[in-house]
């Protein structure tokens, strides 16, 4: 019998443990965030405002897909970074709360949504990192342009992710059309897809790869390959000569936010010239709001030639934009 | 060739429990099929309803064109399954074989290695292997210096199989013990040669273990969608497709719809194979064993459960060492950071990600003998049914059970505690597993025994104690096993459920992994599979106590 009432103990202990997990306890605020170094970040505003934060990490692709699923019913308080084609998605399906926050006057324009759905705390950009280990091994230059990405001898070396995952890619993607012209920019994406052995179907993963020797060359976002560096990869960096494409990292209350208020807080937080300045510490983006000090590296990357973009046009142009790269380059 | 066969009254010998006893057998059928119903047809359905919803309207739209535009998809998926199938058997049982009649030394070695393979960290492992035979992998490329290229096919079916012997081989080691030392001396003493002996009793006697561990492993694949991202290169399936078309191209409907395309076929297969019963004849009364392989076989045998040894050293080595050097690959010197680090994150993720898969571990082996149990005495058509629902959220990309689970709760009046969701999501998810691991132990209860308790006047209880329940143990064990590694390290259905306040500690690895952090991400594997691993050996104790002989 022995067995028997080991098997019975294990019951009456099933049942005693499920209520111990059901409710987890609520304070602060809850953010969903895609941002690099957001812990410091966020003790400082904790340290500012007294608001405690409990954040999770999700791409933008998944945070949409996971309200939908809730059909608009709030996961979270606020969101904090990814791409801006989510945002302009959430605004337009209506899960997002409209907030203009007294900060943004010291904004341009074209980095908030006029309605205040949204608005853009840094600036993000797309570069070509290089391992220099495999490019030495086959004696390969380190690319300098998007037309270099192109050279025959880099085939099979330049790792991307699909633009539908990755908000870095889609900014790559968007931009080069947006600048080049529908025609000349399809022309040059497929020029480039020669040399890509595959798109990843995540977005952290080409630089990841990279970093371990498994391809030559990957497009990534700056940020990224100062975090890789930072942890002792040597990497190669260059900035595009054909121009730089970038991107905004937003921040926005969900509607229907069990604590809106302290949402708000956070919107105004980053906004301030406090906020700005702690991005400015703790991430390699550059902080939007001006006459902010940046780091010597961050402010190189502000002063390279940048692309001419509408970055709202482009969060829109998303539906159309990914419909034409699946037929053209869905299979890989 | 031994007359196997069984006279129909014996067939149905294990429902006389139920005969005597209806009520608590109409008890259990209530309790499991409301479970079934609120855990599984719910969810899933949700999620195939939302296929027909295009904009909030009744719409077909998702499913114009879906078939003969994925054709290519469904075959490429099921080739896939199949191969992986077809890989992970004979490696398995050829690990199994090893272990029952191989010699003692080393066994405990083997073991930990399966059962260690079995507790591996989604994308931690794929990372490893890659670091270790990517095309600059320290095997492949520092050490043999060839590249190659491991994205495709070829290197989805390696790794699928690589990462599916362990729990396939610990099944049919489990079956193999379990099948009757005297049949097979009687088989030598009619003069059979050893071989002869295995081939033609006791593997054929071990056949519900296999069936079972095929089918897992079958449907494991089908429903995978990880190592395809990962090292598919260009070489996709239905399950990683139709993730793609939900978190990339965010089209909800047709990637609800692809999951059909999935679920269909394979219910197909599954179903044409269960027409066929795994019956079986052991009594199981000696334990010792007399077939003594020829030895020039068993070293054959050797060379494959150390090669798998061996890289389970490696991949686990690698994680190891990454959790205590300051940079894999450029700079080995030694740190304690990546270790600290664990400190720093949440208590209460692990705590939350221990209770959880506890809760949902005992609950899938004891859920899996209860329905094991009662399928065994009810009509084919019901036993059918009922193995489909249980294999349905198996055989979905974790991610879309996940968010079958998300559509249900958050429609409810009522808020539902993050935990009890994932808890849930795990034990449902894995039942599949569970089940046909308490089909294969029940399979090799031989019903002329429980004629023998009987007659000895052991009543209805008597039988479940006394012999059901020890027979099964070891296979409760597998079960237990399987769904705790898997709740303690899966993301796929989680990512949907986990709140900001609510995290689990796979979730920790998860983001490590995302910011390309491989010390991190190594130091929290660590952490995950040495919880892991002791949880097991306490199971392993905690089940294993009194020896299956002592019957009444």
């Amino acid at each position: 019998m022995n067995l028997f009432k080991r098997v019975i103990a294990g019951i009456v202990m099933f049942f005693f443990l499920i209520p111990s997990v059901w409710a987890a306890e609520k304070q602060g605020i809850s953010i969903f965030i895609a941002y690099t170094g957001i812990k410091p970040i966020l003790e400082t505003f904790t340290q500012d405002t007294g608001i405690k934060v409990d954040y999770l990490e999700m791409s933008s692709g998944e945070v949409l897909t996971r309200i939908r699923a809730a059909k608009g019913k709030a996961q979270a308080d606020a969101w904090f970074g990814g791409g801006l084609d989510s945002f302009v998605a959430a605004a337009e399906e209506g899960f997002l709360e409209a907030y203009v926050s007294p900060e943004r006057e010291a904004y341009d324009p074209m980095f908030y949504n006029e309605e205040g759905f949204w608005s853009g705390i840094s600036l993000g950009s797309v570069v070509l990192m290089g391992n220099p280990e495999v490019l030495a091994a086959k004696k390969l230059m380190m690319p300098e342009s998007w037309e270099d990405l192109t050279l025959p001898v880099l085939k099979n070396e330049v790792l991307m992710s699909t633009p539908a995952v990755s908000g870095t890619f889609y900014s790559m993607v968007s931009s080069i059309l947006q600048t080049m012209g529908d025609e000349k920019g399809w022309e040059l994406l497929e020029r480039i897809d020669a040399n890509v052995p595959y798109y990843s179907k995540r977005g952290a993963e080409p630089a990841n790869k990279v970093s371990i020797g498994e391809a030559g060359v990957a497009v990534a976002p700056f940020d990224t390959v100062l975090r890789l560096r930072q942890e002792g990869h040597k990497l190669e960096m260059t900035f595009p000569k054909d121009g730089v494409p970038w991107y905004i990292a937003p921040v926005a209350v969900f509607k229907g936010a069990q604590n809106p208020e302290g949402a708000k807080a956070l919107v105004d937080w980053v906004l301030s010239e406090r906020g700005q300045e702690t991005l400015a510490k703790c991430t390699t983006q550059a902080p939007i709001r001006p006459g902010i000090t940046l780091e010597p590296e961050v402010q190189a990357m502000r002063d390279s030639n940048l692309m001419k973009l509408d970055v709202v046009k482009a969060g829109h142009a998303r539906k159309e934009i990914l419909e034409l790269w699946q037929e053209k380059f869905g299979h890989k | 060739m031994i007359a196997l066969q069984k006279s129909p009254q014996e067939e149905r010998a294990l429902s006389l429990i139920g005969a005597s006893s209806s009520r608590t057998e109409a008890f259990l059928w209530f309790l499991s099929g409301l479970g079934l119903i609120l855990f599984v047809i719910w969810p899933v359905g949700a999620v195939l309803f939302e296929s027909f919803l295009r904009d909030g309207s009744f719409s077909l739209s998702a499913y114009r064109g879906l078939f003969s535009k994925n054709l290519k998809l469904i075959g490429d998926s099921f080739l896939l399954a199949g191969g992986v199938t077809l890989c992970t058997l004979p490696l398995s049982t050829i690990i199994a074989l090893r272990l029952v009649y191989g010699p003692e030394r080393g066994r405990r070695l083997v073991i930990a290695a399966l059962v260690l393979s079995t507790i591996s960290p989604p994308f931690l492992c794929s990372m490893a292997y890659l670091m270790l035979f990517g095309r600059r992998g320290l095997v492949t490329w520092k050490l043999l210096g060839f590249e190659w290229n491991p994205y495709g096919f070829h290197g989805v079916l390696m790794m699928e199989t690589v990462s599916m012997i362990g729990l396939a081989a610990l099944l049919m080691m489990t079956s193999l013990q379990r099948v009757d030392g005297a049949l097979e001396r009687a088989s030598l003493d009619l003069g059979a040669s050893p071989l002869q002996t295995l081939k033609n009793v006791s593997l054929p006697l071990a056949l519900p273990g296999m069936a079972a561990s095929g089918l897992v492993v079958f449907i494991r694949s089908l429903s995978d969608f990880g190592t395809p991202l990962f090292v598919g290169g260009s070489f996709q399936v239905l399950a990683s497709r139709a993730y793609n078309t939900l978190i990339g191209v965010g089209d909800f409907p047709l990637a609800c719809a692809m999951n059909v395309l999935l679920i269909l076929p394979a219910l197909g297969v599954l179903c044409l194979r269960s027409e066929r019963q795994d019956d079986n004849f052991s009594p199981g009364l000696a334990e010792a064993r007399s077939l003594r392989l020829p030895s020039w076989f068993l070293r054959g045998l050797d060379v494959f459960a150390w090669a798998f040894v061996a890289l389970q050293v490696l991949v686990y080595g690698l994680i190891f060492l990454g959790s205590v050097t300051q940079l894999w690959g450029k700079d080995f010197s030694f740190t304690t950071r990546h270790l600290a680090a664990i400190l720093t994150f949440r208590a209460d993720s692990i705590r939350r990600s221990l209770i959880c898969s506890l809760v949902a571990g005992m609950g899938s082996c004891l859920l899996g003998v209860v329905l094991a149990y009662l399928l065994d005495g009810a009509r084919a058509s019901v036993r059918r049914v009922v193995q489909a629902v249980v294999d349905l959220p198996y055989l979905m990309p974790g991610t879309f059970f996940g968010v079958g689970y998300l559509l249900v709760s958050s429609r409810l009046p009522f808020e539902v505690g993050v935990a009890f969701l994932i808890s849930m999501s795990c034990l449902f998810r894995q039942l599949s597993h569970s089940l046909r691991t308490a089909k294969a132990g029940l399979a090799q209860i031989d019903p002329t025994l429980e004629y023998a308790v009987r007659d000895l006047g052991g009543g209805p209880l008597r039988v479940l104690t006394d012999l059901v329940l020890p027979v099964l143990r070891p296979f409760m064990r597998l079960g237990f096993l399987n769904t705790f590694s898997a709740s303690m390290t899966t993301t796929g259905p989680i990512i949907f459920l986990v709140s900001p306040y609510a995290r689990v500690a796979a979730i920790e690895l998860f983001e490590s992994i995302n910011h390309g952090d491989f010390g991190a991400a190594s130091a929290m594997g660590t952490f995950l599979i040495v919880t892991v691993a002791i949880v097991n050996a306490i199971a392993w104790r905690w089940s294993a106590q009194s020896r299956v002989g002592a019957l009444p």
